[in-house]
């Protein structure tokens, strides 16, 4: 396995996550919409914040109107969080990497790249959006499918689900970061009977909502689904989960020394948090160090693997 | 016959598929019924599955812009181009003579230079060859072999014979589109494959990788084989890729590789150095190693010569191979096939004038509205004059060309390519063809011939400009046994 490729791979599988978890975000978003009251002020810049993309996003549009945040989020390739530039960037890194993954995989995601560039503009009216993050969700669940059985566990395999690993349990951090400090501008007390609808829609966005009922069995409330979406050691989208799956695709990868120190990091914050004495601002202080933990380990195996 | 062909007529032209009254050639004549019965809305629909498979199968090639690098989709005509088996074993026959006279050429070149001592090929000729590379001077490669991998242009003229119009010996390409164009066509026409005995033609990559697997100079290991690509910005990325997934070699670029103090060649891995033993470069040899080409190239190794010549790495085709890719040294072709093998040439080459002789020159300047001119070391069709086409001032330009630089061009006489039926706006209409097969050359055992090749196809009416770069398309091509055509006729 080339130094090269491994980066490509690695990046691929970030992208890929991204792509999905993007469009799952946006759908559960529009459909919370349509649970709150008409009166509600929506701020939709909430989702700009998630990328963490407030500062782009800013100089390129002048409202924070729906319209807006969807082309931005969706479509727009100066963006390169967008879903359209995701999907570009994991396939220039796939074009390199072609030999090394299964063929139906590469055929999907040029697919769907085309697709993004013809159709991804229906995004702005809510008729379509689904069916356009619906084409993205379901795509990406497919190569997901095919590099799963059809893809021998090589280094080549590794790479690609180490990337994807950790895009989702970055994703799953920076979702509860923003969701937690709450989408709602608006003065909260009236919608009140709506904080239930809206920890629903946060276990929706990562598809999380019929295995929390299953396994947690207490109503939806936000420590629980907090603790749920970090720490549970069976659901594959949390983050200490996914962490662990990291572990063992690198545990596969030729000596991984220092990378696997750091990961080993990572997940100890998790283990050791105390979900009890975690909301507000403790929470939020919690899920920055959670980010700065997998920067570095980014970085820890940038150094070890990609540029030798 | 049936409506979809009535109309179709080539005339003046051998076409492919028609004979001059009309008539399907007999390798083609269970086809053109099947076309017809299928009839002009359902070709049309099949070519729009055709387009579709192609766009989502991600068969590209990629071509530059000023709006920077654009993949396009590979352009293919749906209307196949049938050859008689009996007839394609003996062009097989003339292109193995052919390309086992040219590498003992090349190796003679490099070695000895019998072949100019003996006042054969001219000394000057090779003097001033742009693609003579005096670094390779008495390297030996395995069996002698220096263009493992030939693509030849052929055509045929208005009487049907096939002549070789080129030979590429550098980094030749389009074999992945003729597998391709095969997947396409099986797709979208599963029943004609059904009807007719086509000979397969997705046997290339093992061939090449058993010829490439000869070349290790490790012979205990199993050989890593690499493929040396330009990156993916190169018009022909899609082909390397491909090649490589096929060969199940390592995809590298000249950055992935270093060569270290023994000489020996490593690509940068997650697991460490790994020795490599064969590399396919499809990078041209001036940019393989800026040790000892040009020092500006990015696309290289440094000291992949070295490794080379310490016999410690084996390059594919060999550095230096392109001395007989030149539009001069081709037409010398039909005397280096009598000085090596004594024989005669099979497959004729299209007569050629050489501007350097003093008289063919003067007889190409007086002719210059009839003749095509090729400057010696281009490729891709570029800086060509096709005389009857081109302008009083382009002609004057290129007289004044060919003075400054005789040896830089020859001058061929305008063919009658052949034509093919082509979907042209829903109708089949005549368009000019070429074929260019591929030739793999190994220490031991006969070369291997692909079935047919790559026939690329003018899609401009009139026009003999086949380049895909230049607006050329393509066509499926079929080698069609002779017994089971006369028995579905």
């Amino acid at each position: 396995m080339l130094s090269r490729l491994a980066q490509n791979l690695f990046w691929a599988g970030r992208y890929l996550e991204r792509a999905e978890s993007s469009a799952r975000l946006i759908n559960a978003t529009t459909l919370l919409l349509l649970d709150l009251p008409r009166q509600t002020e929506f701020d939709w810049r909430a989702l700009v914040e998630i990328v963490g993309a407030d500062d782009l996003f800013g100089e390129r549009y002048p409202d924070g109107s729906e319209t807006s945040v969807m082309r931005f989020l969706a479509v727009d390739r100066a963006h390169p969080g967008s879903i359209a530039s995701s999907v570009a960037m994991a396939r220039e890194n796939l074009r390199s990497a072609r030999d090394l993954i299964p063929r139906e995989v590469w055929e999907e995601i040029n697919g769907l790249h085309l697709f993004m560039a013809d159709e991804g503009q229906q995004i702005e009216r809510r008729l379509s959006r689904s069916r356009v993050m619906d084409r993205v969700v379901r795509t990406t669940r497919l190569t997901s499918g095919q590099i799963e059985s059809g893809m021998s566990r090589d280094a080549a395999y590794d790479m690609l689900a180490l990337g994807l690993s950790i895009e989702r349990a970055d994703m799953t951090t920076r979702i509860i970061d923003v969701r937690s400090s709450d989408l709602l501008t608006d003065d909260h007390s009236d919608l009140l009977p709506y904080q239930t609808v809206q920890w629903i829609s946060v276990l929706k966005s990562l598809s999380a909502f019929q295995m929390y009922r299953r396994h947690v069995r207490s109503r939806v409330s936000g420590p629980a689904v907090v603790r749920f979406l970090l720490s549970d050691l069976a659901f594959p989208r949390s983050a200490r989960f996914c962490l662990y799956q990291a572990q063992t695709r690198l545990g596969r990868l030729p000596a991984p020394g220092a990378c696997a120190d750091q990961l080993q990091n990572a997940i100890s914050v998790l283990s050791d948090a105390d979900f009890n004495q975690l909301s507000g601002h403790r929470l939020s202080e919690f899920l920055d160090r959670m980010q700065i933990e997998l920067a570095r380990f980014n970085d820890a195996l940038r150094v070890r693997y990609f540029q030798l | 016959m049936n409506d979809f062909w009535q109309d179709y007529r080539s005339a003046g032209f051998f076409d492919e598929l028609f004979d001059d009254q009309g008539n399907p050639r007999l390798s083609a004549r269970s086809l053109i019924h099947q076309l017809g019965d299928l009839g002009r809305s359902e070709l049309l629909d099949r070519r729009v599955a055709a387009d579709l498979s192609i766009k989502s199968m991600g068969i590209t090639f990629t071509v530059y812009s000023d709006a920077g690098m654009i993949d396009r989709a590979w352009p293919f005509d749906v209307l196949p181009r049938t050859i008689g088996e009996s007839e394609w074993m003996r062009v097989r026959e003339g292109l193995i003579q052919r390309v086992t006279a040219l590498n003992m050429f090349i190796a003679d070149i490099y070695g000895d230079q019998a072949i100019i001592a003996d006042g054969v090929f001219p000394r000057e000729v090779l003097d001033q060859s742009v693609n003579f590379r005096p670094e390779c001077v008495g390297v030996r490669p395995p069996g002698d072999i220096w263009a493992h991998i030939c693509g030849s242009d052929l055509v045929r003229d208005g009487k049907g014979d096939f002549y070789v119009l080129e030979d590429n010996l550098r980094v030749p390409s389009g074999v992945s589109y003729m597998v391709e164009n095969r997947l396409v066509s099986k797709r979208v026409f599963p029943e004609l494959f059904q009807q007719h005995t086509i000979l397969p033609v997705d046997d290339y990559a093992s061939e090449l990788l058993d010829a490439l697997n000869a070349l290790s100079p490790r012979k205990d290991v199993t050989p890593n084989v690499a493929l040396l690509t330009p990156g993916v910005y190169n018009s022909a990325f899609f082909e390397h890729v491909w090649l490589a997934g096929q060969m199940g070699a390592e995809l590298v670029q000249g950055s992935d590789l270093y060569v270290d103090s023994n000489d020996c060649v490593y690509a940068r891995t997650i697991f460490g150095p790994q020795r490599v033993d064969v590399i396919y470069r499809r990078v041209d040899d001036a940019f393989i190693d800026p040790e000892a080409f040009r020092a500006d190239s990015m696309l290289g190794t440094p000291g992949l010569m070295r490794a080379w010549r310490s016999g410690n790495v084996a390059i594919a085709n060999a550095p230096g191979a392109g001395v007989a890719d030149d539009k001069v040294v081709y037409a010398f072709v039909p005397d280096i096939i009598r000085y090596y093998l004594g024989e005669e040439i099979k497959l004729p080459n299209v007569p050629s004038y050489l501007c350097m002789d003093p008289e063919q020159r003067a007889y190409v300047l007086d002719n210059l509205d009839q003749l095509v001119i090729k400057p010696a070391n281009e490729s891709g069709g570029y800086g060509m004059l096709i005389g009857p086409r081109a302008s009083e001032a382009e002609r004057a330009q290129f007289a004044e060309l060919i003075q400054r630089n005789p040896r830089n061009y020859i001058a061929q006489p305008t063919l009658d390519l052949s034509t093919a039926p082509t979907l042209i706006d829903g109708r089949a209409a005549p368009r000019h063809v070429d074929l260019r097969p591929f030739i793999v050359s190994r220490p031991e055992g006969p070369g291997f011939v692909t079935m047919g090749g790559l026939t690329r196809v003018a899609l401009r009416e009139g026009s003999l400009v086949v380049n895909s770069s230049q607006g050329g398309g393509s066509k499926d091509t079929w080698i069609v046994q002779d017994d089971a055509t006369e028995g579905a006729a």
